[in-house]
Formats: C-alpha cells, structure tokens, sequence
C-alpha cells in the first residue's frame, strides 16, 4: 500500500503544464524538422530499391503491419512520410494533439523500424520513439496548444469578457509521468553505455586507456571526414583525459534525476559532450540535445523572466464589448508567459487612460485599439500591435513582416479595414443576455 | 475529469513500468547476455528495437593495432577500374563491411548479387572486384601510414 502511495506521489504529482507542452514543441519540432532536413525521405527510397534478400523486418515493423511484415513499396512509404509530417505539423501546433502526436509517433516509429530492417540499426533514435509515443498518451497539449486557444477563446466569448490567464501556472497530475519517464530512460542508457566499455574486453578499466578513444577518433575521422577528430587522434594523453570525462558524466547522470538542482550542470554539459561527439567522430546524436528538454523546468525559466519583467508595463486599452478584441487579447495574453502586457477593456477602466491622456475621448478608443507604454506615449491600431508583438516572443516573425517595405503603408489600412467591420455585444450583454450584431459603422 | 485522470494512472504506471523494466532489461543485458555465460538469450538486438542497449565504441584497443581502411574497385570489360561507393549496390556504410567480408571470404554467390546490383543500378557491367586496403597502424606516439596492398581480386562469369 505504502509502495503505491510512494510510486503515485512520484509520477503523479501535481506538475507543470507548461513544461510538458513546451517539450512537446521542443521534442516534435525536433522530430519534424530532422526528418524534412537529415535526407529521411531518400533513405526511404534507396532502402525501397535495397535487395529483398537484405530485407528482415524489425518485430516492432511487423506489429505494424499487423503481423504480415510485408515489405512497403516506394509508393507507400512516400505517403506515409507525408501523413506523419501532416500530423507533426498538426502536433507541434497542438491541434486535436493526442491524436495527431500519435499518428505522428506511429508514422515515425513505422519509416525508422523500416529503415533499420536490412541488417543495420543505429540507436539515436530508439528513445525518441519512446518519447513521442509516451508524450502522445499524457496531456502535453493542455496548453500552448491550438486546442487550448481555441477552447479559451470560445470561453471568453461565451462569457462576454476577456479573463486574463497564465499558461505557465496551469498545472495536472499527468504533467509529469512522460518527463520522468524519458529522463529514467536516459539514466539507464548512459549506464548501458558505461557498463558496455566497462565489460567489453580484458580489463574493466582499459577503455580508458587512450589508445581506444584515438582508434574510434581516426575510424571515424577518416570515415566521416572529420579532421578535428582525426588531429585529436595522434594524442595519447588527451584522449585518456576525454575517456574518464565521457566515464565519469556517463555514470553519473542519474544524479540530475535525484538532484533537478544539477540541471544547470549537467544538461549543459551534456549539450557540449554530444556536440563534440558530433564535430570529432559525427556521431549525430541531436535526438539526445533535443530530449534534454525534459529536464529543463521551462516554468522557471518563464517565472524568471515574468520576475526580470519592468514594473511599468505597456496597457493595452481594448473595446471590452466587442468579440474579436476579445479574441485578440485571449490570443495576446496567451503568449504572455512573461507577463508583460497589462490588459483593460475601455469600458471599465476609461479613466485610467482618460487621467493620463484628457485628449483621447472614449469614442476613438473605442475606434482602434490604444497602448500606453511605459514612457506615457500612445500608440494605436496597426502601431500598436507592433509595439505588442515586440514584447512577445511568440510573434517576432510577425514583428519581422512589420518591417517590410510597403509594410507601413498597408499593415494601418488592413487594421483599419477590419477593425471597422468588427461587431460588438450589444447593451444587453451586461445583463448576461448576449448577441451579436450590427458592425459598428452601421 | 479528476476522475478520469485516476482512472488512467494505473494504466500509465503499467505502461511506464514495463517501458522501465524492459529498458533496465536491455541495459544489464538480462534478455540477452553475452554467450560465454551460456545463459539463454531470449531477446537479441535488434528484434527489441526501440529497446536497445548501448555498446557503441565499446571495445578496447590497444598499442600495435591496424586500423584498415578498405577499397572496393569495379573492373569493367574495357580494362578500366572504378570505384565501388555504398550508394551505387544500395548499401549505406554501415552495410558496405558486407560486401568486404564476401570478398575476403571470396563468397561468389554473394559476389554475384552485388554485381547484379550495381549493373542494375549504375547500369555497368563489371568483369570482377578487386579489394585494396590502406592500413594504419597504432604506435605509442601516434599512428604510422601504412602501405596501400591488394587484399582480393575476384572475376565473376
């Protein structure tokens, strides 16, 4: 009883949302991005041309193929290459996540077991599959996610107003048994990997011996063409030195899991150890630096900067009677993580903007949106979007377009354009009666 | 919904105990262990792939080693030779150690199938295989070139 009292307060706690999620994008970006750029697709075909009688389909291939392990033509596994980069797509953005990040692990756990089914498997992508299959099944589209959005966007407008909220406090006892869970499995893979050098060959200890490090480093030097790692090779001495760093991280990394604290040595650490495994022998273990994700405590991270954040903030005064300004600000305020927006709708806080500002009467504000920065200055409609979307991460490449030639001249008109055609909760709506009619310049 | 979620974490903790248990499996190597130990191997790599353990680069080397540096060469009709890349029989590098080993082995069955490959993908036809190596050999202060020697040359029909 108490067993189960412990594991379940272990894997179940109430935890972050926010760290799930941002590893979801962090993990399924990854994922969709190395299979478009890493040449994923070629390999499917010159595997579908590879000679039959070098064909052994994985267990796992043949679970797939519901037992058959028939073998894929060019064809078919040009389709499935396109549906699972559709479904990452559909899972890196959060839209109907669970099911569209397991159409993803499935299509990408299909093309990897079928490339690695003619006798030659590697093994950086073991965990990732792991990882997106178990991420599939856990709510890490909760928030940052379209669902999410979208579900809070119809939420404010049923309930007339806009409710501001911060994704990065939203917690579930299901936001932590997928983060776990991958950060055990690299424990046990840094330990598989240290017990291997350590029982292969005669004595425990000489994998440290040098000699070894400088073979792999020329092997794969001259394999690979790599002539740092090929340069590294002719020192004895420094590849003994390297040997017991790799020994000493491999073996105790299961710390970072027992001490969180030590993240900020160890994940580094572990970034520099995989990259220079990479420029030196081109070992391409990014899956593992894209996976580190799991240890980062993202919430902090975004606590950190909501702390760093000026105590004067910009105010965005927006028409609090009018769906689509509530369907902005819902949107604004949900890439807010640092908090560093304040939010009023007109109707209820004119004065705030009225005291400061006697000039601007309620009903230009109500015309186009207004933002107060910190140094008292206005700015308003398409200028003030801009100033919003520079505070925002998120919206940086729009910031990006802002500053295009013509830009200038048709971002205002295209504000104006829409802005004038917006609806607005008629009177009623105060009283709990809402409905949406007339545009405002009818 | 407070529901729901207990109602799914005992079907997680099974979940994520077997993912556990079958992983530390393949890192002690329970379901597979090396042959000298005469125990039975139940799952071998990579038939639990993506349950895999991790022995790569683990083998030690020692002073006095060669590091062989393998070439296969096509011979054509016209007496003329070219250079065999994995690509070209639809091999990666990983793979092309097989075609090394059939010629070190002069398994002409095998032979065979490759050449069939190559003219079915370069479309040329070869008249044989010829195997060089450039060893390298691993001193105490650093690696000495070897010399570049023919390992194998195998005419097929």
């Amino acid at each position: 009883m108490n067993v189960l009292k412990v594991w379940e307060r272990y894997w179940f706690p109430p935890a972050s949302l926010f760290n799930l999620a941002v590893t979801r994008l962090i993990v399924v970006g990854f994922q969709v991005f190395w299979l478009l750029v890493s040449g994923h697709h070629t390999a499917l075909m010159l595997r579908a041309t590879t000679p039959d009688f070098l064909y052994q389909p994985l267990p796992v291939l043949r679970l797939l193929t519901l037992g058959t392990g028939l073998r894929p033509s060019a064809s078919l596994l040009s389709l499935i290459f396109m549906l699972t980069i559709v479904a990452g797509v559909a899972a890196l953005i959060g839209f109907k996540t669970n099911y569209t990040l397991f159409g993803f692990a499935v299509g990408a756990l299909f093309m990897q077991a079928f490339l690695y089914s003619f006798g030659e498997f590697h093994h950086p992508e073991a965990i990732m599959m792991i990882a997106l299959v178990a991420l599939a099944f856990s709510p890490c589209g909760a928030v940052l996610s379209v669902d999410d959005l979208m579900r809070r966007q119809k939420q404010n407008a049923a309930e007339s107003q806009f409710q501001p909220a911060l994704v990065t406090q939203e917690q579930s006892r299901l936001a932590l048994w997928p983060l776990r869970l991958v950060q055990w499995l690299f424990v046990l893979i840094y330990l598989s990997a240290t017990i291997s050098k350590m029982t292969t060959g005669a004595g425990h200890l000489d994998w440290m011996n040098g000699y070894t490090l400088q073979y792999y480093m020329l092997q794969d030097g001259l394999r690979w063409g790599s002539p740092l790692g090929v340069w590294l090779s002719q020192s004895t001495g420094l590849a003994v030195i390297l040997s017991c760093v790799s020994i000493i991280f491999e073996l105790t990394f299961f710390l970072v899991v027992l001490f969180p604290q030590l993240v900020w040595f160890y994940i580094p650490f572990g970034v520099l150890f995989h990259t220079s495994i990479y420029l030196i022998q081109r070992a391409p273990f990014f899956t593992f630096l894209a996976l580190y994700a799991v240890f980062i405590p993202w919430n902090r991270v975004a606590e950190h900067f909501q702390r760093s954040a000026p105590t004067r903030k910009p105010a965005i005064f927006f028409d609090g009677r009018c769906p689509l300004c509530i369907r902005s600000m819902t949107t604004l305020n949900y890439f807010d993580w640092g908090e560093r927006l304040e939010y009023y709708a007109l109707e209820t806080h004119w004065s705030r903007l009225h005291m400061l500002h006697p000039e601007i009467t309620l009903a230009a504000g109500l015309q186009e949106m207004h933002i107060l920065l910190p140094d008292n200055t206005i700015c308003t409609g398409y200028q003030a979007f801009r100033e919003i979307w520079k505070r925002l991460p998120a919206f940086w490449p729009l910031v990006i377009l802002t500053y295009l030639p013509l830009a200038s001249a048709i971002g205002p008109q295209v504000y104006r354009w829409i802005a004038d055609r917006r609806t607005r909760f008629p009177d009623e709506c105060a009283t709990g009666v809402c409905m949406i009619h007339s545009p405002l310049n009818k | 919904m407070e529901r729901i979620k207990k109602a799914a974490m005992p079907i997680i903790s099974l979940g994520v105990g077997l993912v556990l248990v079958f992983q530390a499996a393949v890192t002690f190597r329970l379901l597979c262990p090396p042959a000298r130990f005469g125990w039975p191997q139940l799952v071998c790599e990579p038939a639990g792939w993506p349950f895999v353990h991790y022995p790569m680069y683990s083998l030690p080397h020692y002073p006095g080693e060669t590091l062989n540096q393998y070439s296969v060469y096509g011979l054509l009709p016209n007496g003329r030779e070219v250079m065999i890349q994995p690509q070209d029989l639809g091999l990666t590098v990983f793979q092309f150690p097989a075609v090394v080993e059939a010629l070190l082995t002069e398994d002409r069955a095998l032979i065979k199938t490759y050449v069939t490959a190559y003219h079915a993908r370069v479309n040329r036809q070869l008249s044989g295989l010829r195997l060089e190596n450039k060893a390298m050999v691993l001193g105490k202060d650093g690696w000495q070139d070897g010399k570049t020697e023919i390992i194998k040359q195998v005419e097929v029909d």
